[in-house]
């Protein structure tokens, strides 16, 4: 029986920001960047679709006059990107 | 262009994985006073042993200052670099701020008191707990074997009273504890770089 996945994290960066954020305590923007290949605008975009999700928080500020953002894990990502990797293991189990 | 389970799966895994070899080199600092604590020993053991010279632990006068400017400079531009916060690395700042702050206790504390005897062993135990902790916690041999070979040679010295024998067993303790172990650190995050 397949499990339906979670439509927001079942999308290659966005899973691979939450991949990366869950083993880590917090990240930087550049970080992420570097790490996922991905261009600043996407990233952008599909940080602020976990952000309102609720899966993430965003942390805005500045180090030596120049903008930094930092992204956080939240308590509600964890649990929605384990019930993510539960699911997909019914999908992933030989028939 | 759809995105199937199994991509998922190797996003999760690339991704965990990609954290992992972004282990920062931290070689430096167990080279650094692997070093200074290595040459000020020996150099106090010479002066002490084969010269009439008085100050014989001026070595460690000149090089300790030395380190602790080097240190902190390191500290906070490494601080500055730092773009991603890992649970490892947190729970190290605070096995890092307690070793020094003991260090600092003793380093002030036991020679106001004319203490000695006890002096460089009570250095090579608090070195062993640090060695033995972050070889636990890097996952790393050499540091364990470091912290045991430091506890041994503590043990001797807290036994045998002799100034020349506890300058030479703390020169081995950091040879065994941080040089060499910290060159095979440095070795292996090389090879992991390029693997990576």
């Amino acid at each position: 029986m397949f499990k339906e996945l979670d439509p927001l994290l079942h999308s290659q960066l966005r899973l691979a920001v939450m991949s990366l954020l869950i083993s880590v305590e917090e990240a930087e923007f550049t970080f992420i960047k570097e790490k996922t290949g991905a261009t600043a605008g996407n990233l952008s975009v599909q940080i602020d679709k976990l952000k309102q999700a609720g899966y993430i928080t965003v942390n805005k500020s500045f180090r030596d006059n120049y903008p930094l953002t930092q992204c956080k894990i939240t308590k509600k990502g964890i649990k929605c990107f384990e019930i993510y990797v539960e699911n997909l293991k019914s999908y992933l189990k030989p028939a | 262009m759809e995105f199937n389970e199994k991509q998922a799966l190797q996003v999760i895994e690339e991704m965990i994985s990609k954290t992992k070899s972004d282990m920062k080199d931290n070689s430096f600092y167990y080279l650094l006073w692997g070093w200074i604590v290595f040459v000020a020993a020996i150099t106090n053991y010479y002066l002490l042993e084969f010269t009439n010279f008085e100050y014989h632990s001026i070595p460690w006068m000149i090089l300790i200052p030395i380190g602790i400017i080097i240190t902190i400079i390191g500290g906070i531009r490494s601080k500055k670099e730092e773009r991603v916060k890992t649970y490892i690395g947190s729970s190290m700042k605070y096995i890092i701020t307690a070793f020094w702050v003991s260090i600092m206790v003793i380093s002030f504390t036991m020679p106001m008191g004319d203490q000695w005897k006890a002096f460089y062993p009570t250095f090579m135990v608090l070195y062993a707990i640090w060695l033995y902790i972050s070889g636990g916690i890097l996952k790393f041999k050499p540091f364990i074997y470091g912290a045991v070979l430091n506890w041994i040679l503590a043990g001797v010295c807290y036994i045998w009273h002799d100034s020349g024998v506890h300058l030479l067993f703390i020169s081995l303790a950091v040879l065994g504890g941080y040089i060499i172990p910290g060159y095979m650190l440095k070795m292996s995050y090389n090879r992991n770089v390029q693997r990576a």
